[in-house]
């Protein structure tokens, strides 16, 4: 039911009748009054109430007459009629209802008949109004959420174009070599972004249910401005638009934020700015009053209306529907800013004149940092590089990131296997041991769940790194219960590789090849050349007897002894013979095992 | 259990094969080993003697190693065979797995390969230097 009272409009040319049924209904209804047809119809487009009470018997005007017309004007057509008739007439009862009337009330007056029977039709059109309200509802965020994935290409597309321009300018050498650290800077910085623009999506749902941790650590401010500088000088730039920072003399250098958040949020907000501003400056000033930190984006934009000020922050959002085809965006951005600066114990101020320009605020508690909360500093990336021993299995689909990852491994001084699935990887940890192994998740023929199963059934108990960009906790845990032995996500950060090249492998490993004594590898080899002739010669009866089982077992066991002692050559040509029973050139390459066979036997006899 | 005092039992059709696993793990583990070219030879030896670990071939003339296998669980349900072959076929793969092999190695050999299987499936983890 509705909260407010409804509105009954009464409508009957006896002002007695008028006065009796007010009394009736006046606590349960704001009550308007009709003494014509007329009248009731000029007051129903007027007011536009819940209900109409309509008398049948009028001069002029008659209640069938007014119920026509009530029907015929768009904006009254629903609205439920009573019916107050003191004839027992069915004929007349079957007319009205015909006509639209959804109830009938028989004077003379019953008290408790006249409310039960409103209280019906009130009743049904609090509900209409419901599931209409509903309705509304659930179109607007169908709408929204088809309006949100098109603009998502566009954001994503922003930094793919940097990414693409800049790598593709230095294919074609547009760059030259005293740019190109410039260059890689920008392709890094926007790969980086896009990084966060997808964790944005993901984190949207943990923002909502409260559930995004804050993590504060010492900030310098000057670095953190640097950094938001470096990502929006670019776009403003590009737009022609002068982009300033100023930061007041009280604000202190050092205090403890959540670096990662608090850039996010700036740089959605001066974003925006550079986005909805077309001539003119987008400012950020910084200052401190009391316990809270200030931080002001002033543009000279095409600024906001007021009424679309409120909907701003509600996610999906934009100002107008137009405003995502022309500017793009998530419809994310200042939602989620909203939420984290609350989680900061902050909030977000704009205020707006249209054509002159906005002012978003982020204000923030200001907590001071303590000596304490110095953050150690990190080593650099350069400087963490170390050389390792070992042998690293590496299956990764992507031939990009396979080579990519081969690199940095080898660079590493790691002796590096690549492979491209999980089938593949199965096959070689079978047959070498790995001091590691990193294995991707996604994979064809066989994915990395199903491979380290397996890896782990046949007795490889090598480390096993989940290389994986879901990094959602129950994915990693099922990761780990199927047997590997970490992760790693996807894109990998260097650092961490670091950290896990370091725990997995040693870096003074002797790292040695295990190899029999020569001699004694030397007496098993003589055997086995000395074998061979034995072995052409079942091969040669086999071929002439047309026995193919027999011909596929000798060569299958031939191919495989010739690869133990080395004989590469010779267990080629005899996997040839495996796998092409039934091919014309079988002769041929039967001959070719015979003479290399006969040259292995003669050199061996000459030495 | 001392990798010496261990007992291996190699069953391969080829001989070359047998030798080199001989040579390798004698210089590896200085262990006991036994050898046969035939399931039936291989389950006869297993029976009458303490073998510890079983180096199982899966592709051999008559009783393949799959079936050999599945003979060995049925003398000895905690039977430590690992599978060899030449090329791993999932099919094969999966059934050595499903039937109880502790491992599976592929040819050609490498004998660091061996060495680490060797310790994983004998249970002896210690670290060798």
């Amino acid at each position: 039911m509705a909260t407010q009272h409804p509105t009954v409009l009464l409508v009957d040319d006896e002002k007695a009748n008028l006065r009796l049924l007010s009394d009736l209904l006046r606590e349960d209804a704001n009550i308007v009054l009709a003494q014509s047809g007329g009248q009731a119809v000029e007051k129903a487009v007027k007011l536009l109430p819940d209900l109409i009470l309509l008398d049948i018997m009028m001069p002029d005007m008659d209640g069938f007459d007014t119920l026509r017309t009530l029907r015929s004007i768009p904006m009254t057509q629903s609205i439920p009629v009573i019916f107050i008739t003191g004839l027992d007439n069915p004929e007349k009862e079957q007319q009205g209802l015909r006509l639209g009337a959804q109830d009938y009330i028989h004077k003379p007056f019953n008290a408790e008949v006249v409310r039960a029977r409103i209280a019906t039709q009130l009743e049904i059109v609090s509900q209409r109004q419901q599931l209409q309200q509903l309705s509304v509802d659930l179109t607007h965020a169908s709408e929204a959420k088809s309006r949100f994935l098109a603009n998502m290409s566009h954001e994503i597309r922003t930094p793919l174009t940097s990414i693409i321009g800049y790598a593709e300018a230095i294919q074609a050498g547009e760059i030259g070599a005293d740019e190109h650290d410039q260059a890689m800077q920008a392709i890094s910085t926007s790969g980086k972004h896009l990084l966060t623009l997808l964790n944005d999506i993901l984190d949207l749902s943990k923002v909502e249910a409260g559930k995004l941790v804050i993590e504060l650590q010492a900030v310098n401010l000057h670095e953190l401005l640097e950094e938001v500088e470096a990502l929006v000088r670019g776009p403003a730039q590009q737009k022609g638009l002068d982009f300033r920072v100023s930061i007041q003399a009280q604000t202190p250098e050092r205090f403890l934020a959540d670096p990662l958040r608090l850039k996010q949020i700036l740089v959605n907000l001066i974003g925006n700015s550079i986005k909805f501003t077309h001539q003119g400056s987008v400012s950020l000033e910084v200052s401190a009053e009391g316990s809270h930190l200030s931080f002001a984006i002033r543009d000279t934009g095409i600024g906001i209306e007021q009424d679309q000020l409120d909907k701003l922050f509600a996610p999906f959002e934009q100002g107008h529907e137009s405003i995502g085809r022309q500017y793009g965006g998530t419809g994310l951005g200042l939602s989620i800013s909203q939420q984290l600066a609350a989680r900061m114990d902050g909030h977000i101020e704009v205020s707006s004149k249209v054509g002159k320009g906005s002012c978003f605020t982020l204000v923030t508690a200001l907590y001071p940092a303590t000596a304490e909360s110095e953050e150690p500093e990190q080593p650099a990336p350069m400087a963490a590089k170390s050389s390792f021993r070992g042998k690293v299995l590496l299956a990764e689909d992507s031939a990009d990131s396979r080579h990519l990852l081969s690199k940095i491994l080898q660079s590493r001084g790691l002796e590096v296997k690549a492979v491209e699935n999980g089938q593949q990887m199965l096959e070689a940890a079978m047959g070498e041991e790995f001091d590691l192994i990193l294995s991707d998740i996604n994979m064809p023929v066989m994915d990395g769940l199903q491979a380290i199963k397996l890896l782990r059934a046949v007795g490889v108990h090598s480390p096993v790194i989940a290389l994986t960009a879901n990094v959602l906790e129950q994915d990693v845990r099922k990761y780990l219960q199927a047997g590997f032995t970490d992760h790693l996500a996807k894109p990998v950060n260097r650092q961490r590789f670091n950290q896990v090249l370091a725990t997995y492998l040693k870096q003074d490993s002797s790292g040695e090849e295990l190899s029999l004594p020569n001699e004694e590898l030397r007496k098993l080899k003589d055997r086995f050349i000395g074998g061979l002739p034995d072995h052409l010669a079942a091969l040669q009866t086999a071929f002439r007897k047309n026995n193919r089982h027999e011909l596929e077992m000798l060569a299958h066991k031939l191919r495989g002894t010739a690869a133990l002692f080395q004989f590469k050559q010779l267990s080629d040509t005899a996997a040839r013979i495996e796998k092409n029973l039934q091919s014309r050139s079988l002769p041929e390459t039967l001959q070719e095992l015979t003479h290399q066979i006969e040259s292995l036997v003669t050199s061996s006899h000459g030495q | 259990m001392q990798y010496s005092e261990m007992t291996a039992l190699i069953v391969d059709d080829d001989s070359d094969v047998r030798a080199f696993l001989r040579s390798t793990l004698r210089s590896l583990f200085g262990c006991n080993l036994m050898e046969a070219s035939s399931g039936d030879v291989a389950l006869s030896l297993y029976d009458k003697n303490k073998v510890d670990l079983v180096f199982l071939d899966i592709q051999m003339p008559g009783k393949s190693g799959l079936a050999i296998l599945n003979e060995l669980k049925e003398l000895d349900q905690q039977v430590k065979v690992i599978m060899v072959s030449a090329h791993g076929t999932m099919e094969n793969v999966s059934q050595a797995v499903n039937q109880g092999a502790r491992g599976f190695i592929l040819k050609p050999f490498h004998m660091q390969k061996i060495k680490a299987m060797v310790e994983k499936v004998h249970g002896n983890r210690e670290t060798a230097h």
